[in-house]
């Protein structure tokens, strides 16, 4: 199992290896000019050309990418070609609240989906299934920007149940600062105003960012209740006298939980990529809108930064999902 | 003797895309208390639906549409789903799988399954309940019974897999074990071994048993009588050294001829046992049948008595005595 780890945490560096690779040389091939935004308008090719020579801009791209690479390796993630402020230090600022709003995402999606995965797969093809079925295929479909608005128009607008945007009151505190994370920092120092303030305005983000991966959750529940419940052994179960409520409640679910456990891993991807839209609806000071800023300016650094840093923990995520997948399926963990 | 289980003229239909299939057709059979009954056939003869019919677990498409299963005394087959897995499931009636892989549950500690039985249907004393596992086991003959517990299924050879669910089957006291095939997927010498310690554990403990088999082998080491099936019906049975010396019956003794124990040139029954869905009418084995008359196609000829514990159902032995069986 230890073996197993270290195997995975050193397959993590050729990963994000590729990833930069792939990032750089998409970033090289648009045709953005980094040089030309940063001397303005009135700049002349000459004013250009000298800030392209300071930045490294005209050598050529592989040598970019290996100067990128020492850089890395030193730790240092470069420093925005705009606001001259190192990369890390954002990342610092506004990484805890994209991992807060995707985290919290992810727990209600697990949290309900599964739930009513398993309630409709129990209720195969009646009407609850139905219902729950035209939700989660409208939770595929739904655009997530549309279902934001919708929610702040209902929500926050008509019903004045939960604020607009943001991530806390502009009148409130923040709290002391642990994890980053309001929610937990709240916990933490027990500040119960500021985590009911934190829960609020988490709610609409996270609801319309779950609402996506919710749906699959729901479906991958359903149908890994429904093909566990095929199984020889459910039957042999019942034969042998064990109530139906624990044959589902106990023996069912931890096999059926296989395949959503395995989706989890994934799933986060999406909410990571969801997030860049969700945060900059809900205004948000995540990493979305940093990345999404990066982008339009072709500023290369924060982007790769940025790419750098999601890469490892979507990567951490999908390390924690298989120690997960090896504790419910004790087959997996012998051929770990 | 009083049974323990009597069924009696049981026939269950399966709806299926096709028509109306009869799987078991005016099928019977009785266990006596402490008794060991095999119950014999080809593939597709219905044993597994006979099986399924007593536990109650037949599949929702399938139905009893004649006949009554009575296991001491109380009639199974309206008998409601709570009180048939509350009262006699796990708890009066045990269950040997055909596939003790397929029957165990994979991700969960073979200690957790085996117990969980005891949980619903046990003395409500764990610690003793799990002892008595322990000391089961330890009858079974698997090595460790302590350590096995805390074993995953997947860890466990074919042999042993059968030997925890017959020290499983065990622990309540059943008053019936049912056992569906447990031994087809063994091989020969680890076959003999289980079967000489199911048959020493049921004696030992009083336990009556039905015991689904196609091999005569095993009727001969396990059981004191056996049910011959075809087809869904039961066609001959008696006392294991009776029909395994004297079978009556065409297709008892043509399957008996397919032993290789037994015949001395390895015999065939030409063709194969018919779909149940377009069964043959009358006896369902009259076009096989080396002996069939045309009268055999029209009705289901009664169960004759042959001797003092043997009966079999063909037009051979004439209808006249049929009324003694009744």
């Amino acid at each position: 199992m230890l073996l197993f780890l270290l195997r995975r945490v050193l397959l993590v560096v050729p990963v994000l290896f590729g990833l930069l690779l792939l990032t750089f040389v998409l970033t090289r091939v648009v045709p953005s000019d980094p040089a030309a935004a940063l001397a303005g308008d009135q700049a002349t090719p000459q004013q250009i050309a000298e800030l392209r020579a300071t930045y490294g801009f005209d050598r050529p791209l592989p040598e970019q990418f290996l100067h990128y690479l020492v850089q890395i390796a030193h730790g240092d993630l470069g420093s925005s070609y705009f606001t001259r402020r190192p990369v890390i230090e954002d990342l610092i600022e506004r990484l805890p609240a994209t991992l807060e709003l995707t985290f919290f995402a992810l727990l209600l999606s697990v949290g309900l989906g599964i739930p009513l995965g398993v309630v409709a797969a129990l209720h195969h093809n009646r009407w609850l299934d139905q219902v729950l079925r035209v939700f989660s295929v409208g939770g595929i479909a739904i655009a997530s920007f549309w279902l934001a608005l919708m929610l702040q128009l209902v929500f926050a607008m008509e019903l004045d149940l939960l604020p607009l945007r943001g991530r806390i009151s502009i009148t409130g505190d923040a709290p002391p600062h642990l994890t980053g994370s309001y929610l937990i920092d709240a916990l933490v120092f027990w500040r119960p105003d500021i985590l009911r303030d934190a829960l609020e305005h988490i709610a609409l983000p996270a609801a319309t960012l779950a609402f996506g991966s919710l749906a699959t959750i729901v479906r991958f529940s359903r149908s890994g209740v429904l093909e566990t419940l095929q199984k020889d052994f459910v039957t042999f179960e019942t034969a042998i006298g064990y109530p139906r409520r624990v044959i589902i409640a106990k023996y069912v679910l931890r096999n059926s939980l296989v395949s959503t456990v395995t989706q989890i891993g994934l799933l986060f991807g999406g909410l990571i990529a969801g997030a860049v839209v969700v945060e900059a609806v809900f205004d948000w000071p995540g990493i979305g809108g940093y990345a999404a800023g990066a982008v339009f300016s072709a500023d290369f650094q924060p982007l790769l930064g940025v790419t750098l840093l999601i890469g490892a923990v979507y990567a951490g995520v999908n390390i924690v999902v298989d120690l997960i997948h090896a504790w419910i399926d004790p087959r997996v963990a012998e051929t770990m | 003797m009083t049974a323990v289980l009597a069924i009696r003229d049981l026939s269950v239909a399966i709806r299926t895309d096709d028509g109306l299939a009869e799987v078991l057709d005016h099928a019977t059979l009785e266990i006596a208390r402490g008794e060991i009954v095999g119950v014999v056939g080809e593939s597709g003869c219905g044993k597994s639906t006979l099986v399924r019919s007593v536990l109650g677990i037949l599949p929702p498409a399938a139905r009893v549409t004649e006949g009554s299963i009575r296991f001491d005394g109380v009639e199974l087959t309206t008998l409601d789903a709570r009180a048939m897995a509350r009262d006699i499931r796990g708890r009066r009636i045990g269950f040997i799988p055909q596939d003790p892989y397929q029957a165990f549950n994979p991700v969960f500690r073979v200690g957790t399954q085996l117990l969980e039985v005891a949980r619903w249907h046990g003395t409500g004393d764990q610690a003793a309940d799990r002892a008595r596992l322990i000391e089961l086991l330890r009858q079974v003959q698997i090595p460790d019974p302590e350590g096995a517990l805390a074993r995953y299924p997947h860890q466990f050879s074919g042999g042993q897999r059968l030997r925890l669910r017959i020290a499983a089957a065990m622990l309540c006291r059943p008053d019936l074990i049912i056992a569906d095939e447990p031994t087809t997927a063994l091989d020969v010498t680890t076959q003999k071994q289980i079967i000489a310690l199911l048959g020493a554990l049921a004696r030992e403990s009083g336990t009556a048993m039905l015991f689904v088999t196609h091999d005569f082998g095993v009727v001969a080491e396990l059981c004191d009588r056996v049910v011959v099936m075809y087809a869904g019906q039961t066609v001959e049975c008696g006392a294991s050294s009776v029909i395994l010396d004297r079978p009556r019956h065409p297709y008892t003794r043509l399957l008996l001829d397919c032993h290789p124990d037994r015949a001395a040139t390895l015999a065939g029954i030409p063709g194969s046992v018919p779909s149940v869905i377009a069964a043959p009418s009358g006896c369902r084995f009259h076009p096989r049948c080396p002996s069939a008359s045309p009268v055999c196609s029209t009705a289901l000829p009664p169960a004759t008595v042959l001797g003092p514990d043997h009966e079999a159902a063909c037009v051979l032995f004439g209808a006249g005595e049929s009324h003694a069986s009744a």
